[in-house]
């Protein structure tokens, strides 16, 4: 036993080692990653390893008392692993008079060749230290997470070993058997912790053009992808995730900053995603919809990915919405005929003429807003398919919109509301397909009719640019905001008409964007609820 | 007989009900929207309503609710007149006091009379 100065000064030495190698390692990494397979860069590397257990031996020989050898092992472990070239690193100890051996499963390699890498490491181990290892079936109960395995002969002592072996670059072993102060060994453990975590995060930089080409593909995502490691620190957010949790640096406290965000919430949100470990799930977080998705990535990562769904839902509530919007369209005048057909047969003696008459006219009506229904449906079809053919023809779309508009003038005016057509004297030439260009026109006519009760349709042509805008202004019901953007969609009807009389599919104004839409044009509409609608449309101007 | 009262804004369909009801000998009102339903059967304490689930001012699950909330109307049989199947709505009248459900579209006007014959 040496005297306890000497011990301390070795001690000394010894962490200084530590914290030299730490320094070493990190300068020389980038010179590493450049030159993989130097062989003066390997050498060096090795030596320094090299002084790395000898600095262990020194320990080994001071220290009186066995310590924690599996976090010790461990962590040298992690330490080895974390630098490039040793791809593969593993430890050997003794405990309870039994030959501890492990040896690290690089990233991808096979199990079975895991196994011929283990056996081989164990040969060379044999052979350098004399040490019998008798037969190598132990290695058959080797898995990924079981990879320490306990050679039961150990005979003689064991001696540290680091050398380059056959192709496998290099395999480090740590011999423990005679550790001995647990304090001590504590700090040298955590030094060697903090130089592994220094180290790994320099090399988890890689070069700067990496990480940039890394961080470019991560921010286009269109997930949120969020890297949290151990309990709750964040070390990794794309741009994605950035905004949607306003995160503006890391590491930080997951936790603390969901807490910050979410502040009506707490920590729910938080706690909800990581409840989701390896699940899938969905989250609402403010107005949205998310669908988050966590992965165990092993070394206590988890690889949260999330996905704003609320457009996805949105779509999917109208598609539900319109199928039965159509099925309603569809089934409501044929229940009628079905039923009037019915009573027709059945109680014909009791019927009076004018009921029979009156039910035939049913039958009748709902026959045609059926016939009507399917073909817009199939107008709808055709005009969203490609081989929609338009017949454009050079027309004075003055003159046009005042005709087609005036045939509509006796139906309003018999329901007492003002109908006023204002279009320039002088032509304004465009060329359109005018059949299909009065079925925009008399749409948007006849919905103002449905929808007005009192007061004025006015239809106007103007000069707005380069392009004509014909815009239908009427004072009838108006509409909701949410109402006003779903209205050129399928079946989406812009309220109740103002008459029963009135019938609607739905699809016209899903039809009348088509058309404008393919002339070149837009159609938009502002409104303003109980007080009245403007739908317009633009068409390019041509010259005669 | 029986006095029936009738909720249902097609008018078309309401038309042939009422009509192949009466030829069965029973007391029709009729009525296009929900609003008025709770008022109305107080009035004419009818033995059976017929009710729509659909209607455009009033959801008829909501008139079911007052109905049922009302000493007045709470004993009068309601059936409720559903147009596509909507079994979760279904299931709900049921369990808020609904006597039954006719779907509109697959029943005819002789199956309805029938069921409310069994119900006088």
């Amino acid at each position: 036993m040496l005297p306890e100065p000497i011990l301390y000064f070795l001690l000394f030495l010894l962490l200084f080692l530590v914290v030299f190698l730490a320094l070493f390692a990190y300068s020389y990494r980038s010179k590493l990653l450049q030159t993989f397979k130097n062989d003066e860069d390997l050498s060096q590397d090795i030596s320094s390893y090299k002084s790395l257990y000898s600095f262990n031996n020194y320990i080994n020989q001071k220290l009186d008392k066995i310590p924690s050898i599996d976090f010790f092992s461990k962590s040298l472990l992690t330490v080895l692993s974390a630098v490039p070239q040793f791809t593969v690193s593993g430890t050997v100890y003794v405990k309870d008079k039994n030959l501890y051996f492990t040896v690290n499963k690089p990233v991808n390699l096979p199990d079975s060749e895991y196994k011929i890498l283990v056996r081989d490491c164990v040969n060379y181990f044999s052979k350098n230290t004399k040490i019998d290892v008798g037969n190598l079936n132990f290695l058959e109960t080797l898995t990924e997470s079981k990879n320490t395995i306990s050679i039961p002969s150990v005979k003689g002592n064991v001696k540290f070993s680091l050398q380059k072996v056959e192709d496998v670059p290099v395999l480090t072993f740590v011999l423990t058997s005679d550790l001995k102060k647990e304090k001590d060994f504590k700090k040298l453990v955590l030094l060697a912790t903090e130089d592994y975590l220094n180290l790994s995060k320099s090399l988890k930089t890689f070069s700067n053009q990496d990480l940039e080409f890394v961080s470019n593909i991560f921010n286009s995502f269109s997930q949120g992808i969020l890297l949290v490691k151990g309990h709750n620190k964040l070390i990794y957010a794309n741009k994605l995730a950035k905004d949607t949790f306003k995160i503006d640096s890391y590491p930080l406290d997951v936790e603390l900053a969901f807490t910050k965000v979410f502040k009506e919430d707490k920590s729910g949100i938080f706690k909800t995603i990581f409840s989701t470990k390896s699940k899938k799930q969905n989250i609402n977080i403010f107005d949205h919809t998310y669908e988050v998705n966590s992965q165990d990535l092993g070394n206590s990562i988890l690889l949260i990915r999330f996905i704003d769904i609320t457009n996805d839902l949105k779509i999917e509530k109208l598609r539900v919405d319109n199928t039965n919007m159509m099925v309603h369209d569809l089934r409501a005048p044929l229940t009628v005929i079905k039923d009037a057909a019915d009573i027709l047969v059945k109680r014909d003696s009791q019927l009076k003429k004018s009921q029979k008459v009156d039910m035939l006219e049913d039958i009748k009506g709902s026959a045609l807003s059926l016939l009507n229904t399917v073909n817009n449906l199939l107008d709808v079809s055709k005009i969203e398919s490609d081989e929609f053919i338009i017949n454009k023809k050079l027309e004075d779309l003055g003159k046009f919109v005042a005709t087609k508009s005036e045939h509509f003038r006796g139906t309003v005016e018999n329901r007492s509301l003002k109908f006023f057509v204002k279009v320039p004297k002088t032509p304004m030439y465009a060329k359109f397909d005018p059949e299909l260009m009065e079925r925009v026109v008399n749409n948007l006519i006849s919905n103002a009719n449905k929808y007005t009760k009192k007061g004025s349709i006015k239809v106007t042509l103007t000069k707005v640019k380069n392009d004509a805008q014909i815009s239908i202004t009427d004072t009838g019901l108006g509409m909701s905001k949410v109402r006003k953007n779903e209205i050129f969609h399928k079946f989406i009807k812009a309220g109740t008409p103002v008459s029963k009389s009135f019938k609607s599919t739905g699809l016209g104004l899903v039809i009348a964007k088509s058309i404008v839409e393919k002339h070149g044009g837009r159609i938009t509409v502002t409104s303003t609820e109980g007080e009245g609608s403007t739908f317009s449309f633009n068409l390019p101007l041509a010259n005669k | 007989m029986a006095k029936i009262l009738l909720i249902e804004d097609d008018l078309s369909i309401a038309k042939l009900y009422k009509t192949e009801l009466e030829l069965d000998g029973h007391n029709v009102t009729h009525l296009e929207n929900g609003a008025k339903t709770v008022d109305t059967a107080k009035a004419e304490t009818p033995d059976i309503i017929l009710l729509d689930i659909q209607l455009p001012d009033k959801d008829g699950l909501t008139i079911l609710a007052d109905l049922k909330d009302d000493e007045l109307t709470k004993n009068i049989k309601v059936v409720m007149l559903t147009n596509y199947a909507n079994e979760e709505n279904v299931e709900k009248a049921l369990n808020m006091g609904a006597e039954d459900f006719i779907p509109k579209h697959r029943i005819v006007p002789q199956e309805l009379s029938a069921k409310v014959n069994s119900m006088v």
